[in-house]
């Protein structure tokens, strides 16, 4: 019976450790094989909204063989705009977090294609949400059950390296900016209006 | 019904209210600020003429007779004496109602930005330090304009005093769509943060149009229900920005510059409505009436001097800097805190963080309640307690706030956080009006531009700079908020007694003497301090019930005996 006990908690404890090492949650950046390698085409102050950026990967065979490649699931590929360290300074919204699940340095995904052992390449339009930052290029190689397993970037490990600019559009238009003039002048004008209009009611009556 | 006499027109109207309000005191009447909300008067309405100890001459009720009766029961100033809380007849309640509507726009305005900051820190590539700033600027030009507002009221009347701050703040909100730098935008918030100072012209509004009995709940409901501004902001601008970015499809930079039309429209529309439909005082506006009349006006400076000497003021100006002062600082960096930490989407954030600066529509209200509750048994003392243990307990849950790893403690523990720091800050005004009677204005000024400086150290200490996560922050304060609390230990009226320390056997520790020190003897000769003479009298419900000794004989006072409903009573030699 003892044996029993000991065998079901040990089960448990290994089926519980398992699920952990596996659930996204706890799945770390460190833990990721950096199996790919990434050139890029992007100047420096491409236009959100009309610039466009060329991102070409394929498998580093150095690292890791397209064979092992195969076996270990190597699903689709995930390309993202990512912040480089010196636009993460006093902005904890960026920081970057070994757990996956709580990492926000790539925030802005650019494309997704499925793997293959020849590579491939995207050409991404940036979007007007870009804000202004350095930024570099990562891409996730993802298996079947939608989990991050290897990676490759631009940049090096500190990123730091390697970096380039997006100019942001300025949300600002000429109609707003006079709508906003005119509001005012009418709450100005209204409030001194509504006094010397009183005054001389007054005065009259 | 009873008529003004002869006697009561030689007063002055400062002196005609003071008698109307002299009248037979019951336990659970407490003096005349923050009564019991809604407490019947209905038999202060029955008395009149009777031997039950009111002093000849006194009016109670006036009568307008056929002429133009007010919806309400006024006293002799026609300052009403109850509160409909429903109603929008002018003048009391149309006043009620404007008031507490424009300074809730001025609330909106100010925190309009808060909840939209993740898109805004985007587009103008705002860093943690610059943020941090702009929160401190939302609120610290506030604390300049409430000390200044009170002199504007005294000039041109509360409606044009509101309507000055509301109209000549909108601009800032309207051209927050043109801000294009960190600077611009911190200009902006200090700007906008301006307008804040419409507590003082909330609070002098009402004080005009409302007597004593009721001034207190009256105060306590406009502030509470206005400070909802800031979680109905919270609430109101994501959804917006989701209308204009979804539906109409602007793009995100461009959504968030729309949404600020709608603040500066409410704002706009809330001074001009109290322009058109509001009046200064219940008999008619003050430009009106500056013709007629003479008042009897204190000198500035002696007003000002009563109250910055009297230690009190600057125990209750920290304290309260540390319960509504906090309330605004987390305005500003709970959707951010949900945000980032929890990963909450941006709408869901502000809807929680809302949660926060809602509940101000009960707990402040019921702060002020609870403070008058305790002082029907415990007087001073008891109110003294509640203020304390409530606010200290607020602190307790910030602490806790900030050691919270998971959202569904967070939200409970910020709930709790809310009610404690909210009922402080409505407790707080319920000590405040028996500091002083001479400078109760100037009192009621500072008190209110401590708790924004509160805000602004506040933010400044421990959610600007990247020291300390937003977490540890939130701990930090809430020890902050205790050791800022402690002092009201120390706080010690003679004739009620502190905290600590029973109230005082010696014969000389009457009401008369606390409120009659601020006055010389050449200003008691000239009669000016009659006033706070019928106060002191009415603050008597402050001893709860304990039997007081006998009060220092004045022969200015012209009570006779005043008849405790407890069976009290109090003889004057």
């Amino acid at each position: 019976m003892e044996a029993y006990s000991h065998f079901a908690i040990g089960l448990l404890l290994c089926s519980v450790m398992l699920c952990g090492h596996l659930s996204q949650g706890l799945q770390r950046f460190s833990e990721l094989k950096n199996s790919l390698i990434l050139e890029y085409v992007a100047k420096n102050g491409t236009k959100a909204g009309e610039g466009t950026i060329s991102v070409t990967w394929k498998l580093d065979t150095a690292a890791v063989s397209a064979a092992d490649a195969a076996f270990a699931d190597y699903k689709n590929v995930h390309i993202k705009l990512c912040f480089g360290a010196v636009s993460q300074v006093d902005r904890a919204w960026r920081k970057t977090n070994d757990l996956l699940s709580k990492d926000k340095t790539c925030p802005y995904e650019m494309g997704a294609q499925p793997y293959t052992p020849e590579g491939g390449s995207i050409t991404w339009t940036v979007t007007k949400e870009i804000p202004f930052a350095f930024y570099f290029i990562r891409a996730y190689v993802t298996n079947t059950a939608k989990e991050k397993i290897a990676y490759g970037q631009t940049s090096n490990k500190q990123r730091t390296t390697n970096l380039f600019t997006i100019e942001p559009i300025t949300g600002r238009h000429a109609s707003l900016d006079i709508a906003a003039a005119v509001f005012s002048a009418f709450s100005v004008i209204s409030l001194f209006g509504f006094y010397f209009g009183e005054k001389r009611f007054i005065k009259k009556g | 019904m009873g008529v003004a006499n002869k006697n009561a027109k030689a007063m002055t109207p400062q002196q005609q209210m003071e008698f109307a309000v002299t009248l037979k005191r019951e336990p659970s009447m407490s003096s005349s600020c923050n009564s019991t909300p809604l407490h019947p008067r209905s038999s202060q309405d029955a008395d009149l003429g009777d031997d039950d100890g009111t002093p000849v001459g006194a009016t109670l009720d006036v009568y307008m007779g056929d002429a133009d009766p007010f919806p309400l029961p006024v006293d002799s100033e026609h300052k009403a004496r109850k509160m409909k809380l429903f109603s929008f007849a002018p003048p009391h309640m149309l006043a009620f109602h404007l008031s507490w509507f424009s300074f809730f726009a001025t609330f909106v305005s100010s925190f309009a930005p808060a909840p939209l900051l993740p898109v805004i820190r985007d587009n103008l590539d705002l860093t943690g330090r610059d943020i941090g700033n702009a929160g401190t600027a939302s609120v610290a030009g506030s604390i300049a304009s409430r000390l200044v507002i009170g002199a504007l009221c005294d000039l041109v009347g509360p409606r044009y005093a509101c309507a000055f701050l509301l109209l000549l703040t909108a601009p800032a909100v309207f051209t927050l769509a043109s801000v294009s730098t960190a600077t611009g935008f911190i200009v902006s918030r200090f700007l906008i943060g301006l307008s804040l100072g419409s507590f003082v012209t909330c609070q002098f509004w009402m004080s005009s149009m409302f007597s004593a009995e009721v001034v207190g709940t009256v105060n306590g409901t406009t502030a509470g229900w206005a400070n909802l501004g800031g979680g109905a902001s919270l609430l109101i601008m994501p959804l917006v920005y989701h209308l204009i970015e979804g539906p109409m499809g602007f793009d995100r930079f461009v959504a968030w510059r729309i949404a600020f039309v709608v603040p500066g429209f409410i704002q706009v529309l809330s001074a001009l409505l109290v322009l058109v439909l509001g009046q200064d005082l219940p008999d008619g506006n003050y430009q009106e009436l500056k013709v007629k009349g003479e008042q009897n006006t204190d000198t500035a400076w002696k007003v000002i001097f009563y109250a910055v000497i009297n230690p009190k003021t600057w125990v209750f100006a920290l304290s309260y800097g540390y319960c509504f002062g906090v309330e605004l600082t987390v305005d500003n960096i709970l959707t951010s805190y949900f945000f980032d930490r929890f990963d909450l989407p941006l709408h869901t954030a502000g809807v929680v963080a809302s949660t926060f600066g809602l509940a101000n529509i009960v707990t402040r209200p019921f702060g002020g309640y609870l403070s008058d509750w305790m002082a029907q048994n415990l007087g001073m003392r008891g109110r003294l307690w509640a203020l304390w243990s409530v606010q200290t307990a607020g602190g307790m849950a910030c602490i806790f706030l900030g050691r919270i790893g998971h959202l569904a403690g967070t939200i409970v523990v910020m709930i709790v956080f809310s009610c404690f720091a909210e009922m402080a800050a409505g407790a707080t005004f319920g000590v405040i009006p028996f500091i002083s009677r001479r400078s109760l204005g100037v009192i009621s000024g500072i008190v209110g531009a401590g708790g924004i400086l509160g805000a602004v150290l506040t933010q400044l200490i421990f959610f600007t700079s990247s020291a300390y996560s937003t977490e540890t922050g939130i701990s930090l304060m809430g020890i902050m908020i205790i050791c800022c609390t402690f002092p009201i230990i120390g706080v010690y009226f003679p004739q009620w007694g502190g905290m600590l320390r029973p109230a005082s056997t010696s014969p000389s520790a009457t009401e008369e003497a606390y409120y009659l020190r601020e006055w010389s003897q050449e200003e008691q000769r000239q009669g000016m301090h009659l006033a706070s003479l019928k106060f002191a009298e009415n603050s008597r419900g402050e001893r709860g019930k304990r039997v007081a000794p006998q009060p220092v004989l004045n022969p200015m006072s012209s009570s006779a005996t005043l008849a405790l409903g407890a069976g009290v009573q109090y003889k004057m030699a």
